[in-house]
């Protein structure tokens, strides 16, 4: 299929050349981005050894080369790869050396229909029913190999698709056939959805789903309705087991006078998973870098419920303000009437409450406080506690200076004992100019089991520069960083600590 | 499926040898915080537009935003510059930001680009903020990765392409 596709591809470039004979109507545009690390990493195969004695050598590289061409309303593209993850990685994850074109595609327009064939992403409403992308460096990829055709007529838009995902580590082979039809205006949209999945290796799956958004005055609704039937084998007597699962998600956003109240609710019970669909989760993903080292919350589409509550707004002019509270857990069993979260620890609640503020003060300086708390019961049932301070000022020549302090109190439960840990982060970085700018970070935690698996104490210094007139952008980390459950848009893997140099570069061609 | 794969990519070069091109260079289409549609070549009126990606939990392109608020909204008034916030903001997010842009009073154009298909597009990687200027044939004409202390760099490409005096 891919060389079929990029045989095509050369095709059509030469073609389009020639048809349009106009090289000012051809547009080339892309990206590079490569990334290396030379060091140390922690082995889960040497849990037996203490650190430093449970480490690997880590030898990573990855490049990235995106590139797209644009002749009149024809676009091809697609991204060259050339990876080699570390050993660990590779044992981890079954992944493997690679120099290829993981990516290619080719899109045209004609009035209001889009064809596009090859490798896509692809969103619909909140997720519910279907949410393809890629996260490289949790080596997470949903998107399709296949056709997708959009149409829009006036205010209604159609999109049908057809492909396959690609095996990997958290996303196998999977067939997908899908259609979904929109309607919407300047107030609001309307959409229903319909995704079937079909493959050996997750169970089949048809999911409907309804979403909406309107918006009226100071107040917007919205939020997705989605029902699913996995087929589980047969009955005795030949007819299909069908599993019944369902997901909501609602909300609704009221804004005035430079405040927002934002009111979310989810009830997901899925039962079976497949990775196409990524609901939205109730809680804030992204919190102080301390928070994200003590395992996560992580949102289980197949049995969850919450809630979250939020109010942000200006104060004054140079106060701007956020209060947060949020409660999910599983469903508890015997409920009666609307599904609602529970705090009893056997439905392994997660709640979190935090206010926090930004300053921004007369001659450039800005201020930022958090304070929060929250509560996992789930893979570990930790009380936290956090603070959250930076201050960045200017001084003499346009220069920067930017202090930052996060403090986290932890009690861990564990049986009837209880552990209190203590861990703290402290960092200072000067920017002296726009384009470049250095930091350094150091974190220091009191965990004895953290200390015997990836030490107590982590330095590192990292540096940004921009050149070529802000194309390119060579980050630069040197030290100690500490590992742990790494998420994004929902999705989580284990990073293990690192000890080493790190460079990333990104071009924009 | 290579059948199916074959058919449609003839398709597409039959439409693309045949379609007329669009007024603009490179089209496309995104929701608003609304939930409507925002179409480039519709609001490119010959003036050329400044393209901002970021992302609710990205805290320097917060502060891009609101360091430099006043200055967009001059040249958005005074030169009838296209000031467009791209929200890479995933589904797990996305609901964050047209609370934030309100309550900061910013009244710009705000979109979703929830797969970063329009990131893409003008060569964004994952590192934002990443700003794009356009001229009014929507043709890129000046980019820059990363947070932005100065806008003197983009100011002159807006007046070089206004025609206008600094």
């Amino acid at each position: 299929m891919k060389k079929l596709l990029c045989l095509l591809c050369f095709g059509l470039f030469a073609l389009s050349g020639n048809t349009f004979a106009q090289l000012e109507d051809i547009e080339i545009e892309g990206s590079n981005s490569l990334r290396w690390e030379n060091g140390d990493e922690v082995d889960e195969r040497r849990a037996n050894n203490e650190y430093p004695n449970n480490t690997i050598a880590r030898r990573f590289v990855e490049n990235q080369l995106r590139l797209d061409l644009y002749a009149n309303n024809l676009r091809f593209g697609g991204r060259l790869l050339y990876f080699r993850p570390s050993d660990y990685d590779k044992y981890q994850y079954g992944i493997a050396d690679t120099t290829h074109f993981d990516k290619l595609y080719i899109e045209a327009k004609i009035a209001q229909l889009s064809l596009r064939a090859g490798d896509f992403s692809e969103l619909w409403g909140y997720g519910l029913a279907l949410s393809l992308f890629e996260n490289r460096d949790l080596y997470f990829d949903s998107e399709l190999e296949g056709i997708r055709a959009k149409l829009e007529v006036g205010p209604l838009r159609l999109t049908g698709l057809s492909g396959t995902t690609p095996n990997g580590f958290l996303v196998k082979r999977t067939d997908v056939t899908a259609g979904r039809a929109e309607v919407g205006g300047s107030e609001g949209a309307l959409g229903f959805s319909y995704v079937r999945n079909d493959s050996g290796i997750y169970r089949e799956s048809n999911v409907a789903a309804v979403d909406w958004k309107f918006t009226r005055g100071v107040a917007t609704v919205y939020g997705e309705q989605a029902w699913k039937d996995t087929y589980i084998g047969k009955h005795p007597d030949g007819s299909d087991r069908i599993l019944f699962g369902r997901a909501s998600f609602w909300g609704i956003n009221l804004n005035k006078w430079n405040w927002s109240l934002l009111l979310e609710y989810n009830n997901y019970n899925y039962k079976d998973i497949t990775p196409i669909q990524n609901p939205p989760a109730v809680y804030r993903e992204v919190g102080p870098r301390l928070l994200q080292g003590r395992e996560p919350h992580y949102l289980n589409i197949g049995d969850e419920v919450g809630y979250q509550l939020e109010l942000s707004g200006s104060i004054t002019e140079e106060i701007y303000s956020t209060f947060h509270y949020n409660l999910s857990s599983h469903h508890p069993e015997n409920q009666g009437g609307f599904p609602r979260p529970t705090l009893q620890q056997e439905d392994s609640p997660f709640w979190e409450m935090f206010g926090n503020a930004e300053w921004y003060l007369p001659g450039g300086r800005t201020t930022f406080l958090e304070l929060g708390a929250n509560e996992e019961a789930s893979v570990v049932w930790q009380d936290r506690l956090w603070a959250h301070a930076k201050y960045t000022t200017p001084f003499k020549d346009n220069q920067e200076l930017e202090f930052e302090v996060e403090q986290l109190l932890i009690t861990e439960h564990i049986g009837d004992d209880d552990h209190d840990y203590h861990d703290q982060l402290f960092s200072v970085g000067w920017i002296p100019s726009g384009g470049f700018s250095i930091y350094a970070l150091y974190q220091m935690s009191d965990d004895e089991n953290l200390k015997k698996k990836e030490g107590d104490n982590w330095l590192s210094v990292e540096s940004s520069v921009s050149f070529g007139g802000g194309k390119h952008r060579l980050i630069l980390f040197y030290g100690r960083e500490r590992g742990g459950l790494k998420c994004s848009n929902g999705v989580c893997r284990q990073v293990q600590a690192f000890e080493g140099f790190r460079l990333s570069l990104e071009t924009s061609l | 499926m290579k059948q199916l794969a074959g058919l449609t990519l003839t398709l597409l070069l039959i439409f693309a040898v045949f379609s007329e091109a669009s007024a603009i260079s490179r089209d496309w289409s995104l929701k608003n915080t609304n939930g409507g549609d925002y179409r480039l070549s519709e609001h490119l009126n010959d003036s050329p537009a400044l393209i901002m990606f970021w992302a609710s939990w990205c805290k320097p392109c917060k502060k891009e935003l609101n360091d430099f608020k006043e200055t967009i909204d001059f040249y958005a008034d005074s030169l009838n510059v296209e000031v467009i916030l791209i929200s890479i903001d995933t589904q797990k997010t996305k609901t964050r930001v047209k609370p934030y842009l309100e309550s900061k009073g910013y009244k710009w154009n705000a979109l979703y680009d929830p797969d970063g298909e329009v990131l893409k597009m003008y060569g964004g990687t994952n590192k934002i903020p990443y700003t794009v200027l356009l001229d009014a044939e929507g043709k890129t004409q000046w980019k820059h990765i990363g947070e932005m202390k100065s806008l003197d760099e983009l100011t002159g490409k807006i007046h070089e392409l206004t025609g206008s005096n600094k």
